[in-house]
């Protein structure tokens, strides 16, 4: 599912970033990527979802290696759905419309009525989530909730979630974690970036630990 | 890539467009319906000189002394020439009918002649073929071997200026016209930049959830050419509006004006809504994002 071949990626600004990673996950592996703040857990997703390239190495994700695929990327983002940290929507339009598009742009067709029951069936998991309503006008704790249905709208085969309970109370993150692994006992590839490191062993998920822009445990 | 999806998408995202869409089909409207009107204007202008150009009259005044039989003989000679298109007697009457009325107030002075003083006179309509300098000039000279032929004059000395106006036209033309697509060009670039600025947020998402830049453009750019299109059509109306308006005020004044026609509409239309196409299609930033 994806392989990183001493991918290294440095900002310039800080002459710091990940050094030389090499990791694979499965498909189908449920991952927790722990660190502090500021240690690059993002940059990993990043690197992942396409948004920045490796600079050294190759990153193989599903069929594609980056950063020679570079002009495939948006095939690649087709097949993951990410929950991105903060989140960004259009915050104009509605929790429905919102997935909507989502959900077009990932599946490139439209088909209404597959559409009326997907979004349906989504929001069956934060019912306290109202679908006319403009994104605006939801709370941030609401709006995370929206982040994850987002990724997952189109049946990606690997969510990737950064910083993914930032707002939530323990029953929410509880609420959030079942859907995760429903979506993961269905076969789909989890890693999710947190700094809460008493979730992996909460839950026995493999786990990597970045510091200083390293990989420095595995369990 | 479906178009169908892309314009969905576009839809829900661009939903506020259309009073930016709508204003911009007025503003384009009226421009391009200046254009067409100017167009009307030089389309006219252009033929009447290329008529004129074109028509070569020559005036040969006949010597009063000549006999009916031998004017007759002449008349028939000079309407055999290849050069000739056709020849037509001017009669003595005729002719001072003609004065008079070219005359307009100041023909009173004609009153004080005893009798009419002009000659008969031909005029000699020469073959468009033939209204070069040299097959002119030659003309003049055959003209001249003619005893009977006190003196003629010719319509020729317009033909000079009148060429001359006529480039002076089409470079005006040619440059009003460039000067429109660029216009265009300029408008919807700029027209899309404001657009884009203000989505860039929304273009930014839509590409981070794997929108491809032509998934993003192309609906603009159908939205474009189609706007540039509704424009030009709404434009060719008004213009054969007052077309019609100003051929049925100047056909009292004997002025006949001529229409565009319709293959110069589509074509105009069809050339200014693909340079829309293209002004929108020039942003590159969309890939950089």
């Amino acid at each position: 599912m994806l392989r990183f071949d001493k991918v290294s990626y440095c900002y310039q600004s800080k002459a710091s970033g990940l050094k030389d990673i090499s990791l694979s996950v499965d498909k189908g592996e449920f991952i927790f990527l722990t660190a502090s703040s500021a240690q690059y857990k993002t940059t990993f997703l990043n690197l992942i979802y396409g948004i920045i390239l490796p600079q050294q190495g190759t990153l193989h994700i599903m069929d594609f290696n980056l950063p020679e695929d570079r002009k495939k990327i948006p095939k690649i983002r087709k097949k993951i759905g990410y929950i991105f940290s903060p989140p960004v929507f259009f915050e104009n339009l509605t929790v429905e419309e919102n997935l909507k598009i989502a959900l077009i742009v990932k599946t490139n067709t439209v088909d209404n009525q597959y559409a009326e029951d997907k979004i349906k069936k989504l929001l069956l998991f934060f019912p306290e989530l109202k679908r006319d309503l403009e994104v605006f006008k939801l709370s941030a704790t609401a709006k995370e909730k929206l982040n994850i249905l987002r990724a997952m709208v189109s049946s990606p085969h690997l969510i990737l979630a950064d910083e993914p309970f930032k707002n939530f109370s323990n029953e929410e993150i509880m609420q959030a974690m079942d859907i995760f692994l429903e979506e993961n006992n269905r076969g789909v590839t989890i890693i999710i970036a947190s700094s809460n490191r008493e979730l992996p062993a909460k839950f026995n998920k493999k786990t990597f630990e970045i510091k200083g822009g390293k990989i420095i445990s595995e369990s | 890539m479906s178009l169908k999806a892309s314009k969905e998408v576009f839809n829900l995202v661009f939903r506020e467009r259309f009073v930016h869409r709508l204003l911009n089909v007025f503003f384009l409207a009226f421009v391009f319906f200046f254009f067409f009107n100017i167009t009307t204007v030089f389309f006219n202008l252009n033929r009447f000189f290329e008529k004129t150009a074109q028509e070569v009259v020559f005036y040969a005044f006949v010597d009063r002394s000549v006999s009916q039989e031998l004017f007759q003989k002449i008349s028939k000679t000079i309407s055999l020439w290849h050069e000739t298109k056709q020849v037509k007697i001017i009669s003595e009457e005729e002719g001072l009918k003609l004065l008079k009325k070219s005359l307009g107030k100041d023909a009173e002075i004609l009153k004080s002649l005893e009798k009419n003083p002009l000659p008969v006179t031909l005029e000699i309509i020469l073959n468009p073929n033939f209204v070069d300098t040299q097959s002119i000039n030659s003309f003049k000279d055959k003209l001249s071997k003619y005893r009977e032929i006190s003196w003629y004059d010719s319509t020729e000395r317009y033909i000079g200026p009148i060429l001359q106006m006529k480039g002076l036209f089409k470079k005006i033309f040619l440059g009003s016209l460039l000067f429109m697509l660029i216009l265009i060009f300029i408008s919807f670039r700029f027209s899309f930049k404001t657009v884009f600025l203000r989505y860039i947020n929304e273009i930014r998402l839509l590409k981070l959830l794997g929108a491809t830049p032509s998934f993003i453009m192309l609906p603009l750019i159908i939205e474009s050419f189609l706007e540039a299109l509704t424009s030009s059509l709404l434009a060719a109306m008004g213009n054969i509006y007052i077309y019609g308006v100003l051929k049925s005020q100047l056909h009292i004044f004997g002025i006949q004006l001529e229409p565009l026609g319709l293959s110069y509409y589509a074509f105009i239309s069809l050339i200014f809504s693909i340079f829309s196409a293209l002004g929108v299609l020039s942003i590159k930033k969309i890939r950089e994002l």
